[in-house]
C-alpha cells in the first residue's frame, strides 16, 4: 500500500513548487480618482517562486484605454518584476473594472489580474438630455445638478448655445443642489442646444458640464409598423451619417 | 440582439459604434455613428443629432468579450435616458464581419 502511494507523494513535492510559478503581490488592486486625474499608473509585483525560469508570453488587457508595460520577459527563480499598468480614463466616469491577463510559459491558465478605480465625479447631472417632438406643447423642461457628497461645487452660471433654447438656473441649495430651466420658444421645427454649466470646482481647472437639447421631428405614424421598418417610407438616415463602410462618415460623406 | 434581427428593422435602427475612432475610421457598419467612452463628451452632441425618438439603438465594440458596448448603453439609457429601446449586437463587430 505505501509503496503505491509513495511515488505520487513525491511527485507532488517535487512538483508543486515548479507549478508556482509567478506569485502575485497583490493581483487585485483598486483606486478611486476624479476625472482631472487623467488617468491612473500603477505596478502590479510579481517573484518567480519556482525552481525553473518563467517567461511571460503575452500581457493583454480588457479595453483599449488600458495598457501594461513589462521591461523584461523572462525572470529566473526567485527573480523579482513588474506590470505597469495604465489606465487612461477618457470621459469615462464611475466604476470600472480592468482585466490584465498574464500568459506565461507555465503549464497553469493565464493569470488574471484586476483593476478597479471608481472615477468620482463632482457634479452628477440628471438627465443630460432633454427633448420634445415637433408640435409638442412649449413647456419647460428641468435637469437636476447635484454635487457629490462632501464636495461643494458651486454653478456660477448656465449659457445656451441656441436662443431659441434658453435655459434658466436655480439654486437649491448653494454647493449642493441646482436645477436648470430649459424652455423652447417654439416647437415647429427641430432644434439643437447645447448648454454649458460652469462650476467653481475644482478651484485649479474648474469643470463645466454639458446639457443637450434636442427638438427631434415626431417619427410618422408607421414607423412602428414592422413593415414599415423593413419598407423605404419612414424618416431615412441623414445624408451626414456615413454610408460607406472604412470611412468616417465625417470626413468622408460619400454615398453610394 | 442579433444582427439578423437589427438588421431586419432596415432604417429604424440607428447603429453605434462603441470601438476607439481608429477602428471606426478603418471600418464601420454602414452608416454607424461613433461614440465611445474616450471621447464621450465630443461625441454625444452629434450622436444626438442623428438619433430619433423611438429609433431601435444597436451598439456594438469589438467582440464576445468587450464591454465597451455595455458602458455606452448604460451611459445612454441612465445620462442621456433617450426614448426608446438600446440594444447591445451579439458578438459586436465579429458577426458583423462573419455575416456572410
Amino acid at each position: 500500500m505505501l509503496r503505491a502511494v509513495l511515488p505520487i507523494c513525491c511527485f507532488a513535492i517535487v512538483a508543486a513548487p515548479l507549478r508556482a510559478g509567478l506569485v502575485w503581490e497583490k493581483s487585485a488592486q483598486s483606486f478611486h480618482r476624479t476625472p482631472g486625474d487623467g488617468h491612473l499608473e500603477t505596478k502590479f509585483v510579481f517573484r518567480n517562486n519556482g525552481k525553473a525560469p518563467v517567461t511571460i508570453r503575452k500581457v493583454r488587457t480588457s479595453c483599449g484605454c488600458t495598457s501594461a508595460k513589462l521591461v523584461k520577459n523572462t525572470f529566473d527563480p526567485g527573480e523579482r518584476g513588474e506590470i505597469t499598468v495604465r489606465f487612461t480614463f477618457g470621459d469615462r466616469k464611475g466604476p470600472h473594472r480592468k482585466i490584465i491577463a498574464v500568459d506565461t510559459d507555465e503549464k497553469t491558465d493565464a493569470a488574471q489580474l484586476s483593476l478597479q478605480v471608481w472615477i468620482h465625479e463632482p457634479l452628477t447631472i440628471a438627465p443630460a438630455l432633454v427633448f420634445w417632438k415637433t408640435g409638442d406643447a412649449i413647456a419647460a423642461k428641468t435637469v437636476q445638478l447635484n454635487a457629490e457628497s462632501g464636495t461643494p461645487v458651486r454653478v456660477k452660471g448656465v449659457a445656451s448655445s441656441n436662443p431659441r433654447l434658453a435655459a434658466k438656473l436655480e439654486t437649491i441649495k448653494p454647493g449642493g443642489q441646482y436645477v436648470v430651466s430649459i424652455t423652447p420658444s417654439d416647437t415647429s421645427k427641430k432644434e439643437s442646444a447645447e448648454i454649458t454649466v460652469e462650476t467653481d470646482f475644482p478651484a485649479d481647472q474648474p469643470r463645466s458640464y454639458t446639457i443637450h437639447a434636442r427638438i427631434k421631428r415626431s417619427p410618422r405614424r408607421c414607423a412602428s409598423s414592422p413593415s414599415c421598418s423593413r419598407s423605404r417610407s419612414c424618416p431615412r438616415s441623414s445624408p451626414a451619417r456615413s454610408s460607406s463602410p472604412g470611412k468616417s462618415p465625417r470626413r468622408s460623406p460619400k454615398t453610394k | 440582439m442579433t444582427l439578423a434581427t437589427a438588421q431586419s428593422w432596415g432604417s429604424q435602427v440607428l447603429w453605434v459604434d462603441a470601438r476607439p475612432r481608429a477602428k471606426f475610421e478603418r471600418e464601420h457598419i454602414p452608416g454607424a455613428v461613433l461614440l465611445n467612452e474616450d471621447e464621450w463628451v465630443r461625441l454625444v452632441g452629434p450622436f444626438l443629432d442623428e438619433w430619433e425618438p423611438g429609433k431601435n439603438i444597436v451598439v456594438y465594440c469589438d467582440g464576445g468579450s468587450c464591454d465597451a458596448s455595455q458602458a455606452v448603453v448604460k451611459r445612454i439609457k441612465e445620462e442621456l435616458q433617450v426614448d426608446g429601446p438600446v440594444w447591445v449586437l451579439q458578438e459586436g463587430w465579429d458577426a458583423w464581419l462573419q455575416r456572410k
